[in-house]
This record gives structure tokens, sequence and C-alpha cells, in this order.
């Protein structure tokens, strides 16, 4: 009799855990996981608004002026690019800016668009040359070409190349630094990917490999590839930044500005080689 | 007698309804809740979407980031040359009496990484140590230096190699 009593108690206490289980799968659950979705979505949304109210109390629209600077640095950006019929004609355009100058140099500067053969140039460098031949490929072999800030008109125009060059020259450190320093100063406007410099028996020897961007009537292999929407090239710009809201200041814009290497000895009290104007002293 | 001893056994029989009404009113009023905040969600929509001038604003930040993108870019070619050869300058300033034997510089889109081979004649591990101690302390005082570091590389004689590499500032 108790048995049966306890065997019945058992059963309803097993009914009832098996009746708060399946309310608690079939419905608590899945409401309880909405609801915090719901909340989220919410808080989402409250934050988005907020953040907007805020953002827009603050923000300039913009006007002519503003409008036309857009307008101007995109065309800046496009005049900036030289335009070559051919693929093969912008390492010639490269090497002639670049060997004009070089006009002031003791020695003649090797330019190179191929690792394979560094082309005729002073013995010593020549040498030294096909002893870095690894480390100047890998030079090659880095950096993309910052494409995604050419406005999207500019396949209009022709097809965005790029293309890599080496160039290697010896002689007192001043005047290299003062090369290296005017280097993208051309028509070819030539960015510094890598740049290395030993002293040598006699002068301070050094190799650059630089990358130059242009436009081409035709694609070719050196063609960057543009997708739409393609701006991720690592540059790194702070979508919540204030700076955004406000009209742009050309205060906070980079000017292209061509300045020479200093010629006095800082407030630190370094000295500058270029006074010396050759290498004694120096320990290249 | 009888129904005071049925009483109990009433309220026994009762007890699984109230069970059952307890659940459901659970259920009910997780419902409500559920039913309440889908409605402040659709509020907060029809709030957001009424936003009257977002596409223009995201428009006009989209266009002044492409503008500070586009002056970057025409002013790096200029940059790297300049901040490249300055950094060498100023390196060459701070070696003697040490020896450099190899710079390389890797300009990256917001600094400068570059890498010293650095020699120092002394007689002893110590010795050279010390006096690159003195141009390491100098080398992290140059204006723009961000990070540095160091190691130890191959003795050849009298002459203790020391690496260096490190990030400067792109002006």
């Amino acid at each position: 009799m108790k048995a049966g009593k306890l065997l019945g108690a058992f059963l309803w206490i097993l009914g009832f855990l098996s009746l708060l289980a399946a309310f608690a799968v079939l419905d608590w659950y899945p409401t309880v996981k909405e609801l915090g979705r719901l909340r989220r979505e919410r808080g989402d949304l409250e934050r988005k608004i907020k953040d907007y109210g805020t953002m827009a109390a603050r923000f300039e629209f913009p006007d002519a002026g503003e409008k036309a600077l857009f307008a101007q640095s995109d065309a800046q950006v496009l005049r900036a690019l030289p335009g070559v019929d051919v693929d093969d004609a912008w390492p010639g355009l490269a090497r002639a800016d670049l060997l004009e100058r070089a006009k002031g140099l003791a020695d003649p500067i090797v330019v190179f668009s191929k690792t394979a053969a560094f082309g005729p140039g002073p013995p010593g460098l020549q040498g030294w040359l096909t002893l870095q031949g690894q480390d100047i490929r890998q030079g090659f072999s880095v950096a993309d070409p910052l494409y995604g800030v050419f406005p999207p008109a500019l396949t209009a125009k022709g097809w965005l190349a790029s293309q890599r060059l080496g160039i290697a020259l010896q002689g007192p450190l001043p005047e290299l630094l003062d090369f290296i320093n005017h280097v993208s100063w051309g028509v070819a406007r030539l960015e510094i990917v890598r740049l290395r410099m030993e002293p040598g028996p006699l002068f301070t020897r050094a190799w650059l490999v630089c990358r130059g961007s242009y436009l081409a009537r035709e694609p070719s292999a050196w063609s960057v590839k543009m997708e739409p929407g393609d701006g991720n090239e690592g540059l790194l710009v702070d979508a919540d930044s204030p700076l955004l809201l406000r009209r742009v200041d050309l205060l906070h814009a980079p000017g292209v500005e061509k300045k020479e290497l200093p010629s006095a000895p800082s407030l630190r009290g370094e000295t500058a080689p270029s006074l010396r104007g050759d290498t004694a002293g120096s320990p290249w | 007698m009888m129904e005071q001893g049925e009483r109990p056994a009433r309220r026994r029989r009762r007890w699984p309804f109230f069970l059952l009404l307890f659940l459901v009113a659970i259920s009910l009023f997780l419902h409500a809740a559920k039913a309440l905040r889908a409605r402040d969600c659709v509020q907060a929509h029809k709030k957001y979407k009424r936003l009257p001038v977002e596409k223009p604003i995201k428009e006009t930040m989209a266009m002044r980031v492409r503008f500070y993108k586009a002056q970057f870019c025409l002013a790096y070619p200029q940059s790297v040359s300049y901040a490249a050869a300055d950094l060498i300058r100023r390196f060459d300033g701070i070696i003697p009496p040490l020896r450099l034997l190899r710079v390389q510089v890797d300009p990256g889109l917001q600094d400068l990484g570059f890498a010293l081979t650095v020699g120092v004649d002394a007689a002893s591990l110590y010795a050279a140590q010390r006096k690159f101690a003195v141009f390491f302390s100098k080398l992290e005082m140059l204006a723009g230096i961000i990070e540095a570091s160091f190691s130890l590389g191959e003795r050849s004689g009298r002459l203790h190699v020391f690496l260096v590499t490190g990030r400067a500032e792109l002006p």
C-alpha cells in the first residue's frame, strides 16, 4: 500500500517535471531568446539615433568652397599621374627624370627595372649590387600601390598602372642623401619602397626600390585592378573622427612639400653631415 | 466526517490545475513582454528611418575621407623621401665613434621602419655594450623615434656587431 503511494507520488513529480521541461524548452527559452535579441536590436537603434543626433548637431554641410575643393582634389590627383602610351615607356620616362637629377653626382647612377640584370655602372657598385641581389628582389616584391585614393573618374582617363624601379648609386653621404630627398620630385613621382645604404671602400653605396604610378592608354600586366568600392589600401582613416564633421580644413591636409635637408645642426646638437661636404670624420 | 476527509483530497486534485495555470501565466507574461519590446523596436525603426539627412551626411563624410586620402597620396612620395634621407642624416650625426655598417629604411604608410647594423670596436663585450648603450640612448632621444630595440649580432675579432630595429614617425 505504502509502496503504491510512493510510486504514485513519484509519477506525479515526474509528470510535473516533464510538464515544466516542456514549457521551458518549447516556449520560455525561445521567448527569452527572442526578448534578448529584441533588446539588443532596440539598444542598437537607440544608440544609432543618439549618435546621429550628436553628429547632426555638430555636422557642417559642405558649402560651395568645399565642393570646389573636392573637385580640385580629384583633378590634382589625376594631374599628378604621368600618362604614357605604352607601359614600356614608363621606365624610360622615370630613368630620364632620374638621370637629370643625378647630374651633380660624381659617379653615374644605375637604374634598373628588372632584377635579373642591373645594367652598366661603376665597377665597385656592380659587384655590390650582385651581392645584394636577393634583398633587392625582395624589395621589388613588397607593397601595393595606393589605388584606393584615386577618384572613380580615373578609369575614363586611362588605366592606372604601377611599376617598380631600382636605383643604385655611390658617393659621399651628403650627396647621396640629397639625391634620395629629390628622388620623388620629378614627373614620375617615385615612392621609395625600400632603401639600403652601406659604407664602401671609398664611398657610401645605396640602392633604392621605388614604385611609380601612371596612366596607360591600354590595360596591361602592370594595370592596377580597381574594383568598385575598393579602397582598403591600409590607409588609416578614423570614420568617427570629429574632423569629418567639419568642413575640410587645409591645415589638416598634408600639402605637397618639397623640402631640402637641414644644413644646420639641430636643436639637439646633432651634427649635420651635409655641412661637412665630404665624408671626413664620418664613419661611412 | 466524510466531508472533512474529502477536502484535502479535493485540494490534491486541484493543485495540478493551479500548477498548469501558473506555467501558462509565466508564458503569457513572457509573450506580453516580447510583444511590448517588438512594438518598441518597430517604433525605434520608424524613428531611425525618419532621420532626414543621414544619407547626405554619410556621403559628405565619405567625400571628406577621400579628400584627406588624396592629399596624403599627393604628399606621400616627397614626405617619404625627405623623412628617409633625414633619418639617415640624423643617425649619422649620433653614430661616432661607432661604425654604421648598414642602414635599411622601409617606409610604411604611417611610419618608417628602420634597421641598423652597428659595429663597435672594443676589447671585450662589456666595453662594447657600454659604448653601444651610449649610442642607443642617443638614438632613443632622437625626435620622431617611435620605438627601437636591439639585439647582439656576430662578433668579428674586436668588432662587436649590434642590430637595431625600430620605427620612426613620418612627418
